[in-house]
């Protein structure tokens, strides 16, 4: 019987290193980027061939809407590269832990509970977004790229003008509570995240409980959604916090 | 707070571990779709602007070429009409002039013709009239063997000029 558990379960250890199974997928989606990735730099070419134009529609499609958010297309270009990277990652992180044999093939293991002996079935596989550690580092580097891109567009000392004002104590504690909702940044992306794919999974799994067979496939059709919603929503967010932080907006002082 | 995270699983290193996860695709996805994506499609835009730049172009060009067409042959239409009357009028100067030429050789022949037949009629006419004359000659020595006296040359005369004018008319 499948065990829910909020952390990722951890199939071997490297070392000091937990290898668990979120992160084995981890590595597989990258894996599957990266040899796409190849194999599209070699047949990219002037009269494109069917995944070529399915990435060039992508493309085109993204930076459309980075144009109507940034306001121009040399703007959505320059930050292109971050949000389709996690748009892409996010969703098929997503995507990948609605496949089948996603959290159902595993190891069995014996663990003593309570002086018993239990069987524990760990799953070889785990959505990476189901696992915490992978949406905060996101959101970490999601939330650092918005001010670091935001320093390089208007300058250290603006945006750094942006958290410690000291011209008016107002304005102080204006700085004082942007400060704050960065970080505040961080765990909304990370938990939102996970929270809306681990529930998913949850939701499965209760699902295939009670009625195995038809009786999920209304609900992995809402995940197949959610999994594109949530990772559209990560983007989006990064796309306007990006856009906030790289406009140069008037600093009162 | 340590028990919080150590229940939702958190772990520095594997958090890492997936942040470097991410920038790996971030840098791979950067370097191998989007740049030489983005580059191709600019490079297909430019050559699409250049393809229908140079449709236009050459569709003047058949157009100029077609204007050209139509002058010429227009040219060479009035050219050839000119010709064709010029060598008419020709035709029709020389076929007059070999007409003219033709009626006066006819003429002269014809005026040759007339000599030749007025020479012979002469000459048979003063034959005609040295035989009468010889005739009329005897006639008179026959009658003058007869009587003399009694021949009058006027009626002679008289009588071979009737003929010749007889025979002249």
């Amino acid at each position: 019987m499948a065990e829910i558990s909020i952390k990722a379960e951890t199939l071997f250890h490297l070392g000091v290193f937990n290898f668990t199974n979120s992160y084995l997928l981890s590595l597989i989606v990258v894996g599957i980027f990266a040899s796409l990735s190849f194999w599209l730099r070699g047949v990219i070419e002037m009269i494109p061939g069917k995944l070529q134009s399915l990435f060039e529609l992508f493309t085109e499609e993204a930076l459309k809407m980075m144009d109507a958010v940034l306001g121009s297309r040399t703007q959505s270009e320059r930050y292109f590269p971050i949000v389709a990277t996690i748009f892409l990652f996010v969703m098929l992180s997503n995507w990948m832990g609605l496949l089948p044999g996603t959290g159902s093939l595993g190891l069995t293991h014996e663990i003593y509970k309570h002086g018993e002996t239990e069987h524990v079935l760990i799953p070889l596989l785990r959505a990476p977004t189901s696992d915490l550690n992978f949406t905060i580092a996101l959101a970490i580097i999601a939330v650092f790229s918005v001010n670091l891109l935001g320093a390089m567009a208007v300058g250290m000392r603006t945006h750094a003008g942006k958290f410690f004002n000291f011209k008016n104590p107002i304005y102080t504690f204006v700085g004082l509570l942007e400060l704050v909702s960065e970080f505040v940044k961080i765990i909304s992306f990370s938990f939102r995240l996970f929270g809306n794919v681990f529930a998913g999974e949850v939701l499965l799994i209760i699902i295939g409980f009670l009625g195995p067979y038809f009786l999920p496939l209304p609900f992995l059709f809402l995940e197949v959604f959610v999994g594109f919603i949530q990772a559209f929503i990560f983007a989006m967010l990064t796309l306007v916090f990006i856009g906030m932080s790289v406009s140069h907006h008037e600093v009162e002082h | 707070m340590s028990e919080l995270v150590n229940q939702l699983g958190i772990d520095w290193k594997l958090l890492l571990a997936q942040g470097v996860n991410f920038l790996i695709l971030l840098v791979v996805l950067t370097k191998f779709v989007y740049r030489p994506l983005m580059k191709m499609v600019e490079e297909r835009r430019k050559r699409i602007e250049f393809g229908v730049k140079a449709g236009e172009k050459g569709v003047k060009i058949i157009n100029d070429a077609e204007e050209e067409k139509a002058e010429i042959i227009k040219g060479a239409n009035t050219e050839s009409i000119a010709i064709i009357s010029e060598a008419e009028k020709n035709a029709q100067k020389k076929a007059q002039e070999i007409a003219h030429q033709a009626d006066l050789k006819a003429q002269g022949t014809l005026r040759e013709a007339m000599l030749l037949v007025e020479r012979k009629e002469k000459e048979e006419m003063d034959r005609v009239a040295g035989e009468a004359r010889k005739l009329v000659k005897e006639a008179i020595i026959k009658t003058v063997q007869l009587k003399p006296e009694q021949v009058d040359e006027k009626l002679i005369e008289e009588a071979v000029g009737s003929f010749i004018l007889e025979r002249g008319a």
